[in-house]
């Protein structure tokens, strides 16, 4: 069963230059995909037409067998996007205020508003900061908490852009936890990287994209030892002839 | 540098608990009638203010540090006023020129201020962010051609973003005095060189978080702010009504 | 909704300039004995960059947040004593001062020597609400409030009415409501 659908997707900067070229690619439900790629490779292009933040100009993205430009509300609720950036998409004053601030522009009544905050917040082990100011968080909570603002709205399929640019290790490997877990939990997963190290050990399947379109697409086994020519720096463990192992043990 | 701005402490004090709408509609009460007040009713109001202040715990310390500039302000008016107001001298020496008139109408002044911004303090202080917010929203619904839900969002941005914005201004201080700024004698050049980046980093700051509000469903229709109004709260706006009755009797 | 996505840029910028002016109060550039504080320059360069109607929308933000015992002035708490004190005559003089600098600015399609009038124009509004109400405030004579509360920033406001021209000029093609063929592109945003 297959979650998102892209057919025949094609888009181009406004100065013209191609920045995704005839994708196509469907994500089952409950799969754990990490898509790769160089910096301009076009990831984030791709994962902006997911909840209709682009609209495709050629081609066409399902979710959930819909159309995403026909219900945009129901690509953004079932697709819950976490950017790089954690200080610019935190909107709330407070930790509670921010998870809430999707399910209040749901339009969902306050008593299902507060559940699913709080339990949001609980899964990622923020429940105990819920009235903390957001800024005054540590890099790895920040993104915990984009994570829960997501969670809160129930949506099926979480896609995280660069979830570990700029966290330590304990902020790495605490995020890392979370999306496990949740993968666990019975979500899709989609996480976006330029650096394979922390997060392959767990991937069911890796797509690597390479100047707008898919190099390589497989599970990560087979398809790792593409990624060296598409500009992504090889795993050390895969280097050394082992596989790469798990950040979490 | 978050620290430099003082506002909402957690709390379970009975003011903490009064409805945000209630405290906004008393504190507006409040600042008008006291600046009708004289002095026996500002000395009434500013013993009301300063046991309010320990009963909702507030730290008093902190409250003399966010209102110290405030205080120097105030000081200059009664300087001011004493010096200026005509009347019998309070010294005999003609290099302070001060009148007793102009001491007492500058300290009137001064309490007056004093008194409404220890009770704004104490309203932010005692209540959430957001729930000022709603609260606002709530009093601007009912106002034809206002986008009070806009305003709200306004409001909230504003809060969240200010200490962001102060975190990254004494980024690029240092990273200016880093590359010693501080050897430029010309100030149009020091202030274009930390304006511009500032400004660069609040368009990119906009440009994310406006799509980040997007992707997470922003629209015009949200879920309103529950609001629970309790027998305290309606007892609070008695209290301050018939509280601010017996200020205008006495003044 | 897709006609929404410009306002909401526009508002969250707004906001976000909102939040700038009342960082602004603590920012000041050493210079001479008055020390130079960059509020009232961020209130140029709001009315400038998004107009007067969102300009003013920013200040008024500003303010209405202030008044309601959001610590958004310098100092802190104290909400409407802010308002009522000594320095209340400037911040109502920065919501007129927005407006008039936008419209001056629109009316003139952004040319140089109109936005730099405009900008004089706008200090001028806010010392011509600001000083009346110190002097009132101080029972000053009004030559004195002139000497307390204007001439010693006038050279400050020069200097700033050049910087915040300058700013204005190099960041304004940032920006890009209007023309927005894909939401959320910025020149910033590394193509990825």
């Amino acid at each position: 069963m297959d979650i998102i659908k892209i057919s025949g997707l094609t888009h181009r900067y406004p100065d013209g230059r191609t920045s995704l070229e005839e994708i196509d690619l469907s994500v089952a439900r409950g799969s754990f995909v990490v898509l790769a790629g160089a910096n301009g490779a076009g990831k984030s292009t791709l994962l902006k037409h997911l909840n209709g933040l682009l609209r495709p100009q050629e081609g066409s993205v399902e979710i959930a067998g819909v159309p995403v430009h026909q219900d945009l509300r129901h690509a953004r609720r079932t697709v819950g996007m976490v950017f790089q950036d954690a200080d610019s998409q935190i909107v709330g004053e407070t930790v509670y205020d921010d998870a809430a601030f999707g399910p209040e522009n749901l339009h969902w009544p306050a008593a299902r508003i507060r559940e699913s905050v709080d339990s949001a917040l609980e899964t990622v082990g923020l429940g105990k900061l819920r009235d903390r100011s957001p800024h005054l968080l540590s890099g790895g909570e920040k993104r915990r908490l984009a994570i829960a603002g997501v969670l809160a709205m129930a949506s099926e399929v979480i896609v995280l852009d660069e979830p570990f640019a700029n966290l330590d290790y304990d902020g790495v490997r605490q995020v890392l936890a979370h999306i496990v877990a949740l993968h666990a939990g019975g979500r899709t997963i989609i996480v976006c990287v330029h650096d394979l190290e922390k997060v392959l050990a767990h991937a069911q399947r890796l797509i690597i994209l390479q100047r707008g379109r898919i190099a390589a697409d497989g599970p990560p086994e087979q398809v790792v030892r593409a990624a060296e020519a598409c500009g992504i720096r090889l795993p050390a463990a895969i280097r050394m002839g082992g596989m790469v192992e798990s950040w979490l043990r | 540098m978050a620290a430099l701005i003082f506002g909402y402490q957690p709390g379970h004090t009975v003011v903490h608990r009064i409805d945000a709408r209630i405290k906004l509609a008393a504190l507006a009460l409040f600042s008008i009638v006291s600046l009708q007040a004289g002095f026996p009713g500002l000395g009434l109001a500013l013993v009301a203010a300063l046991l309010l202040l320990p009963a909702a715990r507030c730290p008093p310390l902190l409250c003399l540090r966010s209102l110290r500039w405030y205080l120097v302000l105030l000081l200059c008016i009664v300087a001011a006023r004493a010096a200026t107001t005509a009347g019998e001298p309070l010294l005999a020496s003609p290099w302070l020129p001060a009148s007793r008139q102009g001491l007492e109408a500058g300290l009137v002044l001064a309490g007056r201020l004093l008194v409404i911004a220890l009770l704004g303090l104490l309203v932010t202080v005692t209540t959430r962010p957001s729930h000022i917010r709603a609260a606002v929203e709530w009093y601007l619904r009912p106002l034809p051609f206002i986008p009070h839900q806009q305003i709200a969002t306004m409001i909230g941005l504003l809060v969240r973003f200010i200490p962001v914005i102060l975190t990254q201004s004494a980024e690029l201080h240092d990273a200016l005095r880093a590359r010693a700024i501080d050897q430029r004698r010309n100030p149009l050049r020091r202030i274009t060189y930390l304006g511009m980046p500032l400004l660069r980093r609040t368009f990119v700051t906009a440009d994310r978080l406006a799509q980040a509000m997007e992707a997470r469903c922003y629209g015009m229709e949200r879920t309103r702010h529950q609001w629970r109004t309790g027998a305290c709260d309606w007892t609070a706006l008695g209290l301050v009504t018939g509280f601010c009755a017996l200020l205008l009797a006495i003044s | 909704m897709n006609a929404q996505q410009p306002d909401l840029h526009r508002l969250v910028l707004a906001s976000l300039l909102a939040a700038l002016i009342a960082v602004g109060g603590y920012i000041a550039i050493p210079v001479g004995p008055v020390p130079i504080v960059l509020q009232n320059l961020f209130v140029l360069v709001a009315a400038l960059l998004l107009g007067s109607r969102w300009g003013a929308a920013a200040v008024a933000v500003y303010l209405l947040a202030g008044a309601c015992g959001l610590p958004v002035f310098a100092g802190g708490g104290g909400g409407l004593g802010h308002l009522f004190g000594p320095r209340g005559g400037y911040l109502f003089g920065f919501l007129i001062a927005a407006w008039v600098v936008g419209r001056i600015s629109e009316s003139f399609r952004q040319r140089p020597v109109a936005e730099i009038v405009a900008m004089v124009v706008g200090s001028l509004i806010i010392y011509a609400v600001g000083v009346p109400w110190l002097q009132m405030l101080l029972g000053l004579s009004l030559g004195k409030a002139l000497a307390i509360g204007m001439y010693p920033f006038v050279p400050g406001d020069l200097i700033k009415i050049a910087a915040a021209y300058a700013i204005v000029k190099s960041v304004r093609p940032l920006l890009h409501f209007g023309r927005r063929p894909e939401p959320g592109r910025s020149p910033a945003d590394p193509v990825a």
